[in-house]
């Protein structure tokens, strides 16, 4: 059979294809020595400016992590961490003052973005995008700030919410990931430097989509975002976000915490492509993704929508959640992981039944390739209280190569009988059929296998913003041209 | 019972071990293995809720009791019934063989079926020898602790080519004198090349008596035969039953399992596949019905090793009252096992706002060249099937049971066996009408 790939040269060739957007940019960067204790925790809140409440929910989470154990329970083989050779401040360094437009800028930055072919100021006027980009931890340029301050909208880096408007921050931060909830969390509660903060006041309809590039560029920094993302009643907002670092050798730490909220009617829909280095074609580098991202649906009628393509990242643990406490409130989770070379994905979501006719759908797309291991994870809790709640799950495995391995692990627990939770997955490879009707048409094995896997992933697609989807879909068809087994 | 445990300030292990001490003196083989058992049993103690295989079964309560081995005893005046079978009928009271009440048929030539106890009488050097064998490694801490305190059970062989038309029968009866004690049967069943066998395993219990069965079951089935087993677990409403089946299948082995839990105050069923030989095939089949405040849960892994093995599995769970139920499937396809095809279905009802079920099906696979596929659904009787059933005149409890046994229909109707099906249907008939009538 003409498919495999090792009598092929050309797919050999595409398969070791090397991370496109490795590179590092040469800035001066205002680090802090590694390690950590309080007093590096107090000179991050003190450099940050941030009042007292902040300083002292950063060290009750330090305290509090200091009791807690590293969790092994995930299907990951993960080289033991030390957090105290890990950098936890790391700034571009200031000129003078904080730059005020894009012209401000530190040029090295901007051509950073160049690189990666995110125009900043171009794209976001073409389409019509505000970028809060997240240069390593600190916001450098918000664009659009005007026009989403007319609407009403907060959209700025966290730093500055810490600053501008306190009390919300109070009011929200941690009341859906609270500081002990897991061990990386609880990490990043007491360490984060920045991330992104947004507010839809009440029947506000956030006039644009807001995206954040996040970037880790300072070698041996690991980054601690956290995101807040806070919809008054019968508000609107979509937000994406889209990474990709440099190559570097060593495993990098990424332990963001993504909290969302949802008042009566509002809705939030979260996507995101992440492309993080993933390390090399023998597994060494790469970063250490282990995410917490959670929404409550508070209000009634509320929906959150998560959409994720996550192609890089040398391991990947994160289970992006819906807490579904508002009657009739919705919860949707799409996502596409993929699993190359020696990549690890552990990644699902939750969904738990909270209110009366709460719905969720899940559809989970994995794909292994390589020695990669794929493994979905999820759990759908139904509570006596969530009568007629509703759940359906679709998670389907693709393997490419025999090396790789696709793993389901879905957790359903239902305490009502008065709803219906189902759950359906399938683990195959591309079908030598298929394959050989698309050969047979005159298309190109790689055309044909970019074209199964496109259709494989289209349910997720379909959910993702326009300009997103075009970007996943090159992203896929990079991360797996010539895997097909 | 409480009042016995809140006295005792020895910890539950030992207890264990000083049940042991008691009763297992000695330097032979086996003794050193019964010990070697504990050692591990006593180190790794209880599983908790933190261990994965355990998260939704807690056996706090199992491990608060003081249990000591179980003697055997008359039968009680009111008996529960054993199934009308034809063919060999082996009837282990409170753990124990007791040959007044087994019916031994003439075995065709290559068939033996003999007490654990006699094996280890003509035999002890074999039995130390297959014990080792196949135990030693497991982990699982309530093998080890039935490796440990094990006295009697049933041993089948049948050599190459033997076929046994009628089922073997195993009725493991627990009586009112068990109560608050334990036993831990263990049957080994061998079958050679191209044999074929049907072994039965009832567990009954009287009514009221609290007791603990730990039950080891281990097929061995050799190229091309072929083994069925029903496993039938109606243990008294006060027992703790944990049962562990593990089937090693070589070359185009089949080996199907039916898996029926109604009894026990906390029942757990752990089945495991071993498809060892390319061709093999399992079949797992199951049914629990949790009512009241029981809990039973059911854990089958399918473990396909070699290449080009098949496994279907279908499990039903049924919940009523504060009942829980567990289902925890998992497939595994090893590395370079090519070729397989799995099916897994797990379907779940609830009936009272009260009762839980939890599944898992799980898949874990390392090949590429596979069909895997599993599916699960937990929701309550069809309200539309139900109002038709009522137009046509039913009353509603009527109409439920009707729905409930068609539900565990699909499941009981793979059953071929027929005193085994008639007595199950019959079985999980009374179980739902009395229900429903209570609730009416």
């Amino acid at each position: 059979m003409a498919s495999n790939p090792q009598t092929d040269p050309t797919l050999e060739a595409l398969v070791a294809q090397k991370y496109r957007h490795g590179f590092v940019t040469d800035i001066e960067s205002d680090t802090v020595p590694p390690g950590l204790d309080e007093d590096v925790i107090r000179l991050i809140s003190r450099k940050k400016g941030e009042p007292q409440f902040m300083l002292d929910w950063r060290l009750r989470s330090y305290r509090h992590w200091l009791t807690m154990k590293e969790p092994h329970w995930a299907h990951l083989r993960i080289q033991p961490i030390d957090y105290q050779s890990i950098s936890y401040y790391s700034a571009p360094k200031p000129k003078a003052d904080a730059p005020k437009s894009l012209e401000e800028v530190d040029p090295k930055l901007l051509e950073t973005y160049d690189k990666l072919g995110i125009p900043l100021h171009e794209r976001a006027r073409l389409a019509g995008v505000a970028v809060d980009a997240v240069f390593d931890s600190v916001s450098v340029a918000t664009t659009f700030k005007e026009r989403l301050h007319k609407a009403g909208v907060i959209f700025c880096s966290f730093s500055e919410a810490v600053q501008k408007y306190p009390e919300l921050v109070e009011k929200y931060l941690g009341s859906v990931v609270p500081y002990t909830d897991n061990y990386f969390a609880t990490l990043n509660s007491a360490v984060f430097t920045d991330g992104s903060f947004v507010f839809v006041p009440k029947g506000v309809r956030c006039p644009m989509e807001l995206s954040t590039y996040f970037r880790i560029n300072a070698a041996k920094t690991g980054q601690f975002e956290r995101t807040l993302i806070v919809a008054e009643e019968g508000s609107h907002v979509s937000y994406l976000e889209g990474c990709t670092a440099p190559m570097r050798d060593e495993n990098q730490l990424h332990a963001a915490v993504v909290e969302l909220i949802a008042l009566e009617g509002a809705q939030i829909k979260y996507s995101t492509v992440q492309n993080w280095y993933p390390g090399d074609e023998q597994g060494r580098g790469g970063i250490y993704n282990f995410v917490t991202k959670r929404g409550e649906c508070r209000g009634a009628n509320s929906k959150i929508s998560w959409t994720q393509v996550e192609t890089g990242s040398a391991i990947t643990w994160k289970y992006p959640s819906c807490i579904l406490t508002g009657d009739n409130s919705v919860g949707e989770f799409y996502s596409v992981a993929v699993a190359n070379n020696y990549q690890q994905a552990d990644t699902g979501t939750k969904m738990i039944h909270i209110g009366k006719n709460t719905r969720s759908t899940i559809v989970s797309k994995g794909i292994s390739a390589g020695h990669g291991q794929n493994a979905y994870r999820g759990l759908v809790k139904v509570l006596p209280s969530a009568i007629n709640a509703r759940n359906f799950t679709q998670c389907d495995s693709l393997l490419m190569g025999d090396k790789c391995g696709a793993h389901t692990f879905p957790y359903m627990e239902v305490r009502t009988p008065i709803a219906s939770v189902e759950h359906e997955a399938t683990t195959s490879k591309i079908g030598d059929d298929q394959l050989f009707y698309c050969l047979s048409r005159g298309i190109s094995e790689e055309d044909a296998v970019n074209m199964i896997v496109n259709g494989f992933c289209k349910a997720v697609f379909k959910e993702l913003p326009m300009e997103f989807a075009v970007e996943a879909q090159n992203l896929l068809a990079v991360s797996l041209e010539g895997s097909v087994g | 019972m409480s009042t016995v445990a809140a006295k005792n300030t020895v910890s539950p292990l030992e207890r264990y071990k000083m049940a042991f001490e008691s009763r297992w003196q000695g330097n032979d083989e086996l003794t050193a293995l019964r010990h070697a058992a504990l050692e591990q049993f006593l180190s790794a103690g209880f599983p908790t809720q933190r261990d994965e295989a355990w998260k939704y079964t807690n056996l706090r309560r199992l491990e608060s009791r003081s249990f000591t081995p179980a003697e055997t005893s008359a039968l009680d005046a009111h008996q529960p019934e054993w199934l009308a079978t034809a063919g060999t009928r082996i009837v282990l009271v409170n753990g124990h063989c007791l040959p007044a009440l087994s019916s031994q048929v003439a075995q065709p030539p290559g068939v033996t079926v003999l007490t654990f106890k006699q094996w280890i009488e003509h035999e002890p050097a074999a039995v130390a020898a297959y014990l080792k064998e196949q135990d030693q490694l497991t982990g699982n801490a309530l093998e080890q602790l039935n490796l440990a305190f094990f006295e009697d059970g049933v041993v089948v062989n049948l050599a190459d080519n033997t076929i046994l038309d009628e089922p073997v029968y195993i009725v493991h009866q627990s009586t009112s004198s068990a109560a608050q004690r334990m036993s831990h049967p263990r049957i080994v069943v061998r079958a050679g090349r191209n044999a074929r066998a049907t072994i039965i395993e009832h567990y009954l219990g009287a009514n009221d008596a609290e007791y603990f069965t730990n039950a080891v079951t281990r097929f061995d089935i050799a190229a091309g035969g072929a083994v069925k087993h029903f496993r039938v677990q109606q243990e008294s409403p006060r027992a703790f039953h944990i049962g562990h089946v593990q089937t090693k299948l070589a070359k185009d082995a089949r080996f199907s399992i039916h898996d029926i839990a109604l009894g026990a105050s906390l029942g757990r069923s752990g089945i495991t596949a071993l498809l060892e030989g390319t061709g093999a095939h399992a079949a797992l089949f199951g049914l629990f019905a949790p009512m009241g405040n029981q809990h039973l849960d059911a854990h089958t892994r399918l473990d396909h090793i070699a290449a080009h093995t098949t496994s279907e599995e279908d499990y039903r769970g049924i919940a009523g009252g504060r009942a829980r139920g567990v289902f925890n499937g998992k497939v595994i396809v090893r590395p370079d096992a090519q070729k397989i095809d799995a099916r897994q279905s797990s379907r779940n009802l609830l009936l009272s706002p009260t009762a839980e079920i939890d599944t898992k099906p799980e898949l874990e696979i390392y090949a590429n060249d596979v069909k895997c596929s599993h599916g699960a659904t937990t929701g309550q009787l069809d309200a539309t099937a139900l109002f038709y059933l009522r137009s046509r005149g039913l009353s509603e409890s009527d109409a439920r049971a009707a729905l409930i046994r068609a539900f565990a229909e699909s499941i009981l109707a793979t059953i071929d066996l027929e005193p085994v099906h008639a007595a199950l249907e019959k079985q999980i008939d009374e179980r739902f009408k009395l229900v429903n009538e209570a609730k009416a």
